[in-house]
């Protein structure tokens, strides 16, 4: 049987989300009529090959989720379903979060929002149509290729677990401290270091005027980002079964955390640099604040890069799963 | 003679016979493996990936009705003709018959 739940699993990826369930039982009970059937026929059960060959007379299943599309596709379905799955990740998953998540804390930091704005809408709009034109002279080119009619059905994926993992209660436990931490931290005691660095370091420290600037710049956003993560890790504390919920705000919490790094590099360059410089001299200076700054200068560095990287991951794990809840068989 | 114009018009011909073979086969409900059992056993051979968008999309038109049930301990989806698909067949069999018989004076 694992077999065709590979097939039935492979054809369920690609229809769309309403009828996925529906479709996908339907379908599984028609194999396994077919496969009994054969089983009758020849008075043993099938063999992993047996079930592969049946399985490839009914087709890939690429073509096979592409006869339930309503309307008449303009290009072969198979290449179609992969079309819009492309198309749907780049534009929606990929695309507008990361304008959006740029755009919102811009226009929350500049003087003109309304400006910050448009000037968004219009990136996101040329990105968008740039990006559809690209994808779509790709698929013109492959649409000569009839790779998607020889597969083999030996070669399904694996099946994945049904039903998501719930999010773990300790992680949500420590992101409701940690952020409450933080928080306290954010708010009163940012210009403090702590004791033992600051009595090796010479014991006098006072916030630099990049620590100090940043800290006024990205306070209300950095603020907030940590009370929604505490909200979500409350809610998630009380209901563990919102793993897409908790996905989906995993993304929009990175995109928007690497926009304003984004921004906050963007407007501070040359101020980045020369706390950069300053922390290559950290051996010998005995300057507090000029370290501190160097370090505050690279951790933003980071931390936008990790941001970036840590939603491209979870945007790649929801398209993968879906959130998918377990299927009816 | 091209295969390929051929092939092209023999499931263009074949098409719209099916819609009105799935409908008179469901006069007496059955789930979709007897159907495309039932019509193959008339010489009528279907794959799954013709006959399940087929029966959605007949369902969507409102000419089916469907439900899920378990038999044998399995959960299969039944499908039976709806009041408005009994008229509509009873109108294509109709039509049917007079083109059947126009093409035999023609042919």
């Amino acid at each position: 049987m694992d077999l065709i739940e590979r097939y039935v699993q492979a054809v369920r990826f690609w229809l769309p989300r309403a009828s996925q369930q529906d479709i996908a039982a339907e379908l599984a009970e028609d194999l396994r009529c077919r496969k009994e059937d054969s089983e009758g026929a020849l008075g043993r059960p099938l063999d992993e090959a047996e079930t592969a060959a049946l399985l490839a007379k009914v087709g890939n299943p690429l073509q096979v989720a592409g006869q339930y599309l309503q309307e008449k596709p303009l290009m072969d379905p198979a290449l179609s379903m992969i079309y819009r799955f492309v198309v749907k990740v780049v534009l929606l998953w990929i695309l507008l979060p990361l304008h959006v998540c740029v755009a919102v804390p811009s226009a929350f930091l500049s003087a003109h929002p309304l400006a910050s704005m448009a000037d968004a809408l219009g990136s996101f709009a040329f990105s968008a149509l740039f990006a559809l034109g690209c994808i779509t002279l790709v698929f013109i080119l492959l649409g000569g290729k009839d790779s998607a009619r020889t597969w083999d059905p030996m070669k399904l994926p694996p099946l994945l677990k049904q039903g998501p993992k719930p999010v773990p209660r300790s992680g949500s436990l420590a992101e409701v401290v940690f952020g409450l931490l933080f928080a306290a931290w954010w708010v009163e005691g940012f210009r403090r270091l702590p004791i033992a660095w600051s009595s090796h370091m010479g014991g006098v420290y006072a916030a630099g005027p990049l620590w100090t600037g940043l800290h006024a710049q990205l306070f209300w956003p950095v603020l907030a980002l940590t009370f929604s993560g505490v909200a979500v890790g409350a809610l998630c504390l009380a209901k563990p079964h919102l793993v897409k919920f908790r996905l989906i705000y995993g993304i929009l919490a990175d995109a928007f955390s690497a926009g304003i790094c984004l921004v906050a590099i963007q407007g501070r360059r040359p101020e980045i640099a020369r706390a950069l410089a300053a922390l290559r001299d950290l051996g010998h200076t005995r300057d507090l604040s000029a370290a501190v700054d160097g370090l505050v200068a690279a951790m933003l560095v980071v931390i936008a890069v990790a941001s970036a990287i840590s939603g491209l991951t979870r945007i790649i794990r929801l398209a993968l799963t879906g959130g998918s809840t377990p299927g009816r068989s | 003679m091209n295969p390929d114009v051929f092939e092209n018009l023999r499931l263009e011909l074949r098409r719209g016979s099916l819609v009105l073979a799935v409908l008179a086969e469901l006069r007496s409900e059955r789930y979709g493996y007897t159907l495309r059992k039932s019509l193959a056993d008339h010489g009528l051979e279907l794959d799954e990936s013709t006959l399940y968008p087929l029966l959605r999309r007949l369902e969507t038109q409102g000419l089916l009705l469907s439900e899920w049930r378990e038999e044998e301990k399995r959960n299969k989806r039944f499908y039976r003709l709806s009041p408005d698909g009994a008229a509509t067949l009873a109108l294509l069999i109709e039509e049917w018959r007079g083109i059947g018989r126009s093409l035999e004076q023609i042919l």
